[in-house]
């Protein structure tokens, strides 16, 4: 059985991805110099850059963009499970050596 | 069982014909069961992402110092190399859905190539820390503040477990090299190589995350 | 009916074999994998409670009897660790999983039957890597199956083994999951959509999609214990500034959604037996499946019930508590779904309803008394004390192993093609029954009055209820072993049986027990529910469409 894809993924928009890519990294490695700020904004800067990457990356070069629905719903629904991961720890992590944090 | 590749056709009630799905020739399932298989690295490195939060939190001063003494040039160079490769990588199948059987396999041996230099700059890496005595359970790390304890141990074992993905992407780039020169793998049927070309691309999604996290916040 | 069946002939890799030994351990056929497992499982199911009656016999008194304080820590981390990942976790899932799941949606194998085969030899690795650390240095581990660090890091027992046998159990476990949600996506029949496929697929689906998503968790925080042993990186050692907590959440990440993996499977079995032996459609297909789903998203929100005397913040003790309370509900629906089913219905009293019934009972105790522990204030109480214990193993094997029972009773027919004496298996029904009240009933007032678990020796004032329950216990082993010999027995002796014994409706039954190596002669086109019924009978036979193809 072939499979039929039309708008599939084309060389060009490849390449143009990749250029993309790498002046996000450029602008990875360039930030602290350019933009002085807290921590919290550095990370934050970071990981968007990050993110915009992972969505660039899982769109075009991992074909996403292009598969049926299925597929973004289940990458959608992994994303959306560590998010909690992340979410419900970050409970304790910053309430943890509070003695009376909920029950004042 | 049907081991010639004609599909089983049934019909329903008014007649209309449905091809049964035959799971020796499934390309959308071959893909969907490597996508579940990619979920598990991703809750995988997810997790250690997980402690690293918890520990960046509790110990931020900690971290940015340490991170502060890491070769930035280095690592920098690593990104780039990285990226690189994912491009040689991507073009791979592009050249063989398009019959370009030699082009592929020139590509597929860049990336190996590439990869090889990531580890080898890692190892470089990991020596100039080595050399500065410290290693998991060093008496130099020991004598540390807890925070650069937890980064320098977070830094080889995400940076290890990320090497161990590179090598087996290495070994699994061979294998799709040798079924290529065996015709297994063909413009027809390409879903092996598919396959590796994501697994790659989750190995380099990793790396975007753990060089700012583990290089640039001690930059700021 | 002369058609030969999977016993006879099979698919195998590593090409063909003539020793009949090598076309089960090599045979990528779904059923026979499935019967793989079932043998490892219950040989492992069997020692497992040999060491849980060891256990009992030393608790019979206070003071040291038969083992020594600290052989006594490894046999309940032996027992814990056999049971949890050697027989509940694979479970129903790859037995009944494994044979049913194409029966069930018309489908001739799995999506990946190499990667079958491959699951059940990570399986046996890991097994045995498992006995071997019984026998090497200094021992099997003695931190309880869940090898909390600092003492797991600091303990001289054999932990590396063990939990490198976990890790590997935890590879096939993962790689079992991805095989069958994409079995599930992909080789469904043609018109069965999702809301017409049985519901005991449903309960896979939700199993499958924990599977891969919580088990690498649990496989990544044991790696780091044996880098943490190996190498000493410090992440769960406070002396460096590693949190022991962090550990807890990591490990209960995953541990919490595994007991959603064990429990949404037997689920999905009591919704096959229940419609079919009260002849009747099941009531309120769509919330049963739904909460299926429900439990299965909800069930990752709260691992921290684990941890609510760990020291953890006040915040996260109020939502994990909330959320825990929330969890509940879809269990709930589930069950007055079935018992709406059962009202006004023409019951059939045979052995798999037989022990529907009784699950339904045991887990309705797991359940509720797992609500009293969710409660805040009352849980510091109770925590780590034998009402913990009495909890669990409601829950797990009244719950989960009961209906294990149940799906062995309802489907070895078209196992092996044959039927089990139906009263001694009533017999050995009520044995189980009983001796486990008496078993683990007592469990909770100790705990409540404040027998810990996982203690060696107590207090002269807990006696009581140890003997009791130790005597429960010797009947529910015995009654289990009974039951074991009914269902081998048949094998030989059992009498012959048709393709429908039950009068069900669902695939598996339209067709040869034991069935063909390729299920299906011609795929059926399904365009009907999953538990249709006409006044009593089922609403069609496609014996003949799915034989001949007409």
């Amino acid at each position: 059985m072939t499979h039929d894809q039309n708008n599939t993924l084309t060389k060009s928009m490849f390449i143009k991805m990749f250029i993309l890519l790498t002046f996000l990294t450029i602008l990875t490695l360039l930030q602290p110099y350019i933009i002085s700020t807290t921590l919290a904004g550095v990370v934050g800067i970071q990981m968007f850059i990050s993110i915009l990457k992972t969505f660039i990356i899982g769109a075009y070069f991992m074909h996403l963009k292009y598969e049926v629905a299925l597929f973004k719903y289940i990458v959608t629904t992994a994303l959306i499970t560590l998010a909690i991961f992340f979410i419900i720890t970050a409970f304790d992590a910053i309430y943890r050596n509070q003695t009376y944090d909920f029950f004042y | 069982m049907d081991h010639n590749n004609t599909p089983e056709i049934i019909y329903d009630k008014n007649g209309k014909a449905y091809e049964v799905v035959d799971f020796n020739n499934d390309y959308t399932g071959d893909k969907l069961g490597f996508w579940f298989f990619l979920f598990t690295e991703l809750m995988l490195f997810g997790a250690m992402f997980l402690v690293f939060a918890f520990y960046f939190y509790r110990f931020s001063a900690d971290f940015v110092e340490a991170s502060s003494t890491l070769n930035i040039l280095l690592g920098g160079i690593n990104t780039f190399v990285l990226l690189i490769s994912t491009y040689f990588m991507g073009m791979s199948l592009l050249d063989l859905k398009n019959k370009k059987i030699s082009q592929a396999k020139l590509k597929i041996y860049i990336t190996i190539g590439l990869s090889i230099i990531f580890l080898v700059i890692k190892y470089f890496e990991w020596m100039i820390e080595i050399n500065h005595g410290i290693y998991p359970d060093s008496s130099v790390l020991n004598a540390k503040e807890h925070g650069q304890i937890l980064f320098f141990g977070l830094y080889f074992t995400m940076t290890g477990l990320h090497g161990v993905h590179i090598i087996v992407g290495i070994a699994l780039m061979l294998w799709v090299i040798y079924l290529i020169n065996k015709k297994t793998i063909n413009n027809k049927k390409y879903v092996v190589l598919e396959n590796v070309a994501l697994y790659w691309d989750l190995v380099h999604l990793v790396w975007v995350f753990l060089f700012p996290l583990f290089y640039i916040i001690g930059r700021g | 009916m002369n058609n030969k069946s999977f016993y006879d002939e099979t698919h195998t890799v590593f090409g063909h074999h003539e020793n009949k030994l090598f076309q089960w351990i090599f045979s990528i056929d779904h059923k026979r994998i499935a019967i793989l497992y079932m043998i490892v499982m219950f040989a492992f199911f069997v020692v497992a409670l040999l060491v849980a009656l060891t256990m009992r016999i030393e608790l019979f008194y206070t003071g040291e009897q038969i083992i020594d304080p600290d052989t006594y820590n490894q046999a309940f981390t032996l027992h814990g660790v056999i049971m949890v990942f050697l027989f509940i976790i694979p479970g129903i899932p790859a037995v009944f999983g494994n044979f049913l799941l194409p029966l069930l949606i018309g489908a001739k194998d799995v999506s990946f039957p190499r990667l079958n085969l491959f699951s059940w030899w990570l399986f046996l690795f890991g097994a045995l890597l498992a006995i071997i650390s019984l026998f090497v240095g200094e021992g099997f581990a003695d931190t309880g199956w869940t090898f909390y660090a600092p003492y797991s890091v600091n303990t001289n027992t054999n932990v590396i083994l063990a939990l490198s046998a976990a890790y590997i159990l935890g590879m096939a476990s993962i790689l079992t999951g991805i095989n069958f949600v994409t079995t599930i996506h992909r080789l469904r029949a043609p018109g069965m959509g999702f809301f017409k496929m049985p519901l005991f697929v449903w309960g896979l689906y939700s199993t499958a999609w924990i599977q891969v998503l919580a088990t690498p968790v649990i496989g990544i925080t044991l790696i780091l214990v044996i880098l943490e042993k190996t190498l000493g990186i410090g992440i769960f050692d406070p002396a460096k500034g590693g949190d022991p907590i962090l550990y807890e959440h990591l490990f209960w990440i995953y541990s919490h959604p595994a007991v959603y993996l064990m429990i949404l499977p037997a689920f999905g079995v009591v919704s096959e037996i229940v419609p079919t032996f009260c002849r009747r459609t099941i009531f309120g297909y769509r919330s049963i499946a739904i909460s299926s789903a429900m439990i299965s998203i909800v069930g990752y929100l709260v691992w921290g019930h684990h941890l609510f005397s760990s020291g953890m913040s006040e915040w996260a003790k109020v939502v994990f508590s909330f959320l825990t309370f929330f969890v509940a509900i879809p269990t709930g629906i589930k069950f007055f779904d079935w018992i709406a089913t059962m009202y006004k219905g023409s019951i059939v009293m045979k052995t798999p309803m037989l022990w529907v019934v009784g699950t339904i009972v045991t887990f309705a105790i797991g359940g509720l008394t797992g609500i009293v522990l969710a409660t805040l204030g009352i849980t510091t109480h109770l925590h780590d004390t034998y009402y913990v214990v009495a909890h669990f193993h409601y829950a797990m094997f009244g719950g989960v192993v009961f209906m294990l029972f149940a799906a062995m009773h309802y489907w070895y027919p078209k196992f092996i093609g044959k039927m089990y004496d139906e009263t001694q298996a009533k017999v050995a029904f009520w044995l189980i029954f009983i001796g486990f009240n008496i078993l683990w009933m007592p469990m909770f007032i100790a705990g409540a009055l404040g027998m810990p678990r996982r203690y060696f020796d107590y207090l002269p004032q807990f006696e009581i209820y140890h003997q009791i329950a130790s005597i429960g216990g010797f009947i529910t082993v015995g009654g289990v072993f009974y039951m074991l010999y009914v269902l081998i027995k048949a094998v030989k002796n059992g009498t012959k049986c048709g393709p429908n014994p039950w009068n069900a409706t669902t695939l598996e039954w339209q067709i040869d027990s034991p069935p063909l190596l390729e299920n299906f002669k011609h795929t059926p086109y399904v365009d009907f529910e999953p538990y249709d019924y006409k006044n009593g009978v089922p609403a069609r036979n496609l014996y003949e469409k799915i034989d001949k193809g007409v």
